[in-house]
């Protein structure tokens, strides 16, 4: 490569650093005003909104007080329920979706459109406007106030198996007609070639089915209102009360519940990473 | 410690005695758990503890969902004939809706002994065609809160506290121009319940305006009349040039007034906890609510009562639990502390007073006698009605659009449309079942 | 690996019309059926009975069978309601609005981030962050900041500029919540497209660069053509999901003021949760899911990448 072009991609480095620091900074500026704020004791939230001075980013004083109140709270329970609900969602839902996904891609049959017709469209349907009936199925099923209750409907996410579809395509058929002929199994050609050739998509479905659980809010409220098995989502909107909004104790958790999200991502990266060295191995 | 428990066991055993007419406990098998589906979160903590050690066959599970979406859990849960949920809470207004869909038992087997032991205000919030369909607990009342410092450093006199200093609405508006053009906060009005019908019923009928809903069984819709439009005129125009704000939901109106950005704050019994544990500390005071000049006073009432699912299979266990809650005395002071409502048991009032003693000696000074004279004289319950969630639903998005500044006209016109058009609907669909 | 795994279709082939059956189709074997049942069946059963079987049962829900009425008056109910056409005709405005902008955003950011830049793992995850955010709450954040006297329009004030009635005017409302889903919904949609761009090989940049293509032109002719699956995947979901909104509307604004926001998921949401009317409700997601279908159709019709 010309000693020049290199040059110029530094230069554009720089250009694009211009640009994605102050993105970022929009993107993480509601929750570093959630982060002051939660930090902050008393009423102390509301009385520097506006105007603008240095106090409404600088607290008066820096209290932990609302952290130490909600991790000795029901809160703390609920995130670790939230973490329960969202783990098994995600492998689980990302084994059926991956299934799925090749099955549509790399087997050639008959009704495969009609199949993935169906899965398109069961992404299409908004799961607020059918959760009361079903709901009402999964209390009959014992599923109520279980983990299994909270899990099962982010398995079937036709979004998911949309996606790993869409990328499980662009691997050419040639590989896995070369494996069986080798005499790889059907699942040996899923295991061993598509899902280590598909890291990245497989974050990012996994990101899909962790969304969904981790926004999750009128179905838990629905399913699993008792406290054993309550999830972070309905305990934050908890502290909102009759009397009035303890927007402090609100704020701390709304962090908390963002932090778990946060170091994983930062660990996924890493992977993101991985691919990208893998993809620039692949001429 | 062991004096108290003493004393709470003496308590205990003569409030049952009292109440439930000790229920003998089945023998053998566990407890029987019960649920409970309340959208006041840890408010009931101290009261389960203490049914719970009076009977062992019992446990109470609490499903506290957030306040906000009480409404449309219960629609959700109890419609689909939901049998595990036992006991739930109840808000007056929706209770016709309620009964009229099937969700609740009757109560009537316990009419003599809320008679002996509630106030009449409380039993009429649970009353639908002459029968209780639950247990009243807390009733409810407004004030005009107002912030001590804003209003003399603006040369405005601090209002008294008793039923015969009460303001009229033209007084406290022009105290509060005067707060707000001094400066000394940022907004010289403000309304905790913004926008919610609750808090403007008193208001609109003080003004000579009629409760919005008429007819016999209160399913017809007046609320585009003159008195309506000009209340309507009224409360957009707070709002117009500043005097109360814009944009801030009841959820954050709390917290405006304990930073001292409110000169006058109209609230409710529950404001005391928040306004005594705030930064205003000492520098806040309570003064019955206004009333509109040549008009009647009129103040709020009701609040939540409990109720038994007709579902349940567990009615008897519940409904142990619902009469402790609501009409032991030791029961109802648990709960009336947690949220500093007023109880309905007239033998819960004196310890909720010292309570409020306790919190705001010097704020609360009179409180006991307005909140009495507010019950018996003033106060008037929200229309009783199979259409109050369809009128309270659609006149709060009214009131908000109002104190966004729309129209007048064009706004109560379109309430009443929609509402005539909302309750055609609930009779076609009444008359399929 | 010697192969590139990804061929990027050149930028002509945007067929369009109908799939054509796959050449390489022949007689299947029964092994490809057994294989085919044996990956399938967790998800079409998972689907069936979460989500379609649901929706079926809404179909007689909203049908009066054993009244008086006529079989499709709760659609001529809904239909004959002010209320509802608003939100449809609200929800159609949204949709033309927030998608474009979604999708340029992320489409931009992807491109820009998929660069050499010090510490870009950490630029993306930041921008990413606000999905981790459960949106009851994010929500209330926003509520906050967009106060007429809340802080965002403190920094517009510190800035010079006039404070912006965000979410009390009926012009302004509409905006503010493009403003907060785009907040919420341009990282994670960025995210799909920098895995796409990551599966470009890293070659074609090369050579055209030797060929002296400048940065638009290498956008046109690489990036976008090799993007074109992922592109398709983000355009359907993010439409989709746009179509669905209700949380923020339900914090934010209640559908107000005057309607001006009123969505349609959060009408039917208020129908089914608050009114109790299960029957009119149905009516409108049926209505809701049959727009959503027609909407994917035409994209899955007219865009390249289905394939």
């Amino acid at each position: 490569m010309a000693e020049h072009a290199l040059r110029r991609e530094r230069r554009t480095g720089n250009l694009s650093l211009i640009v994605a620091v102050p993105v970022a900074l929009v993107s993480i500026a509601p929750l570093l005003w959630a982060l002051i704020s939660s930090l902050r004791a008393g009423d102390e939230i509301f009385a520097h909104l506006y105007p603008l001075t240095w106090r409404t980013v600088v607290p008066e004083s820096v209290s932990l007080d609302n952290y130490v109140a909600v991790l000795t709270g029901p809160f703390a329970m609920s995130l670790v329920n939230s973490v329960i609900v969202a783990f098994f969602s995600v492998t689980i839902g990302l084994f059926v979706a991956a299934m799925a996904g090749f099955a549509l891609a790399a087997l050639d049959f008959p009704g495969r459109g009609a199949v993935f017709a169906l899965m398109v469209v069961s992404f299409l349907i908004p799961f607020e406007a059918i959760a009361i009936p079903l709901s009402t199925s999964f209390r009959d099923w014992g599923l109520a106030n279980t983990y299994a209750g909270l899990i099962l409907p982010a398995i079937g996410n036709g979004l998911s198996i949309f996606l790993l579809r869409q990328f499980f395509l662009g691997i050419p058929t040639s590989l896995s007609e070369a494996a069986r002929l080798d005499g790889l199994s059907w699942f040996g050609v899923f295991w061993r070639i598509y899902l280590p050739l598909s890291k990245a998509p497989l974050v990012g479905a996994g990101l899909i089915l962790f969304v969904f659980q981790w926004q999750s809010f009128l179905w838990p409220l629905l399913i699993a209102p008792a406290p054993s098995v309550r999830v972070a989502p309905v305990a934050i909107a908890d502290f909102a009360q009759e009397a009035g909004v303890d927007y402090g104790q609100m704020f701390a958790g709304a962090i908390l519940a963002s932090a778990i999200p946060l170091i994983l991502l930062l660990m996924f990266q890493r992977q993101f990473t991985n691919s990208l060295a893998s993809s620039g191995s692949k001429e | 410690m062991r004096a108290r428990l003493l004393r709470r066991a003496a308590a205990a055993a003569a409030g049952l005695a009292v109440v439930a007419g000790c229920a003998a406990a089945p023998a053998g098998d566990g407890p029987e758990t019960i649920v409970f589906l309340n959208p006041h979160a840890g408010a009931y903590d101290a009261v389960i503890a203490e049914f719970e050690a009076r009977n062992p066959d019992v446990r109470v599970e609490q499903q506290s969902v957030p306040f906000d979406q009480m409404v449309s859990q219960t629609q959700a849960r109890l419609a689909s004939g939901d049998t595990s949920v036992d006991v739930v809470s109840v808000d007056p207004p929706r209770l016709a809706g309620m009964v009229a869909q099937g969700f609740l038992t009757d109560e009537s087997a316990s009419e003599d002994l809320l008679e002996s032991t509630s106030s009449q205000v409380g039993i009429n919030s649970v009353t639908v065609d002459g029968r209780p369909w639950a247990y009243p607990l807390w009733t409810s009342d407004a004030f005009l809160f107002y912030n001590r410092d804003a209003l003399t450093r603006a040369g405005v006199p601090l209002p008294g506290p008793s039923d015969a200093d009460r303001l009229t609405w033209d007084q406290v508006l022009d105290g509060a121009r005067k707060v707000s053009e001094a400066g000394t906060a940022r907004y010289g009005f403000g309304i905790e319940q913004v926008d919610r019908y609750y808090a403007l019923q008193p208001i609109l009928e003080s003004m000579g305006a009629g409760p919005g809903l008429e007819g016999p069984d209160e399913l017809t819709p007046a609320v585009d009349t003159e008195q309506w439009r000009q209340f309507a005129h009224w409360y957009r125009d707070l709002y117009a040039d500043g005097l109360a704000p814009r944009g801030v939901d009841p959820g954050q109106m709390p917290e405006l007034f304990a930073s001292g950005q409110v000169g006058f704050f109209l609230t409710g019994a529950s404001g005391i906890g928040r306004a005594a544990g705030s930064d205003l500390a000492g520098n806040w005071g309570i003064a019955p609510a206004p009333y509109a000049a040549g008009g009647p006073v009129v103040t709020p009432t009701d609040s939540w009562g409990v109720g038994i699912s007709a579902y349940s299979e567990k009615q008897e266990a519940a409904r142990r639990f619902a009469r402790f809650v609501t009409l032991d005395p030791q029961g109802v002071i648990a709960a009336s502390q947690e949220m500093t409502l007023p109880p309905v048991a007239t033998a819960a009032m004196p310890a909720y007073l010292d309570y409020l003693d306790e919190v705001a000696p010097d704020e609360t000074a009179g409180v006991g006698e307005l909140l009495e004279t507010d019950l018996e004289r003033y106060a008037r319950h929200r229309p009783t009605s199979v259409g109050y969630v369809q009128f309270e639903t659609t006149m709060n998005r009214a009131f908000g659009d109002l104190r966004n500044g729309a129209d007048v006209d064009a706004v109560l016109a379109g309430a009443q449309a929609t509402l005539t058009r909302q309750l055609d609907r609930q009779r076609e669909l009444a008359g399929d079942r | 690996m010697a192969t590139p795994l990804r061929e990027p279709a050149p930028a002509r082939e945007r067929t369009a019309g109908p799939p054509t059956p796959s050449p390489r189709r022949r007689r299947t074997s029964r092994d490809v059926w057994t294989a085919a049942l044996f990956f399938l069946a967790p998800a079409v059963v998972a689907l069936l009975a979460l989500r379609i079987i649901p929706t079926l049962s809404a179909v007689g829900t909203s049908i009066p069978f054993g009244t008086d009425r006529a079989l499709l008056s709760n659609f001529s109910y809904i239909f004959s309601d002010p209320d509802f056409l608003g939100s449809l005709r609200v929800t159609l405005l949204f949709s033309l609005v927030v998608n474009p902008i979604q999708i340029g955003l992320a489409l931009a950011l992807a491109v820009l981030l998929t660069k050499k830049l010090p510490a870009v793992g950490l630029w993306r995850t930041l921008i990413l962050l606000p999905i981790a955010v459960p949106q009851a709450v994010s929500a209330i954040i926003w509520l906050v900041l967009m106060r007429p006297d809340g802080p965002l329009n403190g920094v517009a004030n510190a800035l010079g500029l006039p404070s912006v009635p965000w979410l009390v005017s009926p012009d302004v409302a509409l905006a503010s919540i493009v403003i907060v889903c785009s907040w919420v919904g341009v990282g994670y949609w960025m995210t799909f497209l920098v895995t796409g761009i990551r599966d470009i090989p890293t070659s074609l940049y090369e050579a055209s660069s030797i060929d002296g293509a400048n940065g638009w032109q290498q956008f046109r002719s690489i990036t976008l053509p090799g993007l074109r699956r992922p592109l398709l995947f983000v355009l359907v979901a993010d439409t989709v999901s746009n179509l669905l909104i209700f949380a923020p509307v339900r914090v934010l604004t209640q559908g107000g003021p005057q309607g001006s926001t009123n969505m349609i998921m959060y009408d039917i949401s208020e129908r089914a949760y608050t009114l109790g009317d299960t029957q009119a409700a149905s009516a409108g997601t049926l209505v809701l899911v049959a727009i959503v279908v027609v909407i994917v159709a035409i994209q899955f019709r007219l865009l390249p990448g289905k394939d």
